[in-house]
């Protein structure tokens, strides 16, 4: 396994905001235009997300820039939270298990070894960090109500049954007053939908028009 | 299943100390999905959002930051002057 090597000469402590107008030449020059800076930069700190690659950004972690760590974070930290909250149901437990797993990956940012996966690493770490909250939850006599209420039921067998099927994505459309649930099918299990129909001539004939007109 | 038990089956899988069965089992609970999931506004996920990017990046500047050295005290005589 390669590991990287440390070549820091010294830390340099600067403002944040000037690792952000340098960092990326893209944003740097739309802070700089006049008329908008101001709002620009203030959209920047609310809800920044540039493209930049995720290679990228965990070889700028090894030079301690911090805005790398935060652009990660802000890519990754709700996902992961909802993650944990679906397991947990506790707000503050897996808002600590996120800023935790970041933490870490920022205190061992020297340690990465050349291979590194940033999605396997995070997979992983927030597994593990989900069955030990849920240990230690388990000692506190006042979380076991919720654990016996919510957790608990979630390692029935029919529960578990929906592990071993795919998963389908439920969106929720509003139109006026009425929500409908639509349930977005595979891409395999659309197309044998529409073009499966019953079996007789003119359903293949229908079928078979379809596929034309869809190529 | 009962507190007493999953305890004690968590703690075997995070000592590594399980048999297939519990570990297979735990595998399964973390892989389930929530297909309801609870809808959050935009607003409640950025603060959330904010929230946790805002203490990890705190704890990295933090980590980071080098205080600068305390001027001699010929220089806080000429600064005077």
């Amino acid at each position: 396994m390669l590991m990287r090597k440390s070549h820091i000469g010294g830390n340099l402590a600067v403002p944040d905001f000037l690792f952000t107008l340098v960092s990326d030449s893209s944003q740097f020059l739309r802070q700089t235009t006049p008329v908008s800076g101001l709002l620009t930069f203030k959209s920047y700190l609310m809800n920044s997300r540039n493209f930049t690659p995720e290679q990228t950004l965990l070889d700028r972690l090894f030079t301690d820039d911090t805005t790398a760590l935060e652009e990660l974070s802000k890519r990754y930290c709700y996902s992961l939270y909802t993650y944990c909250i679906s397991k947990l149901d506790s707000k503050e437990d897996s808002k600590r298990i996120v800023r935790n797993i970041f933490i870490a990956l920022w205190e061992d940012r020297h340690l990465l070894p050349a291979d590194f996966s940033l999605s396997l690493h995070l997979y992983t770490e927030v597994r593990k960090s989900v069955v030990q909250c849920l240990n230690n939850k388990l000692t506190k006599e006042a979380d076991i109500d919720v654990i016996e209420e919510k957790i608990i039921p979630g390692f029935n067998a029919t529960a578990l049954q929906r592990a071993k099927q795919p998963v389908k994505h439920i969106y929720t459309k509003k139109s006026g007053s009425q929500t409908s649930v639509i349930v977005k099918r595979s891409y395999e299990e659309s197309w044998w939908t529409k073009y499966s129909p019953a079996i007789n001539l003119k359903g293949l004939k229908h079928a078979l028009q379809n596929m034309v007109n869809f190529w | 299943m009962t507190t007493e038990v999953l305890k004690e089956k968590t703690s075997r899988y995070l000592c590594g100390q399980s048999v297939p069965a519990e570990k297979k089992q735990i595998q399964t609970w973390l892989s389930t999905t929530n297909d309801n999931k609870a809808e959050i506004s935009a607003e409640e996920r950025a603060q959330i959002e904010n929230e946790i990017v805002a203490q990890v990046n705190a704890y990295a500047q933090s980590s980071i930051f080098v205080p600068s050295k305390a001027d001699g005290w010929w220089n806080k005589i000429t600064a005077f002057f």
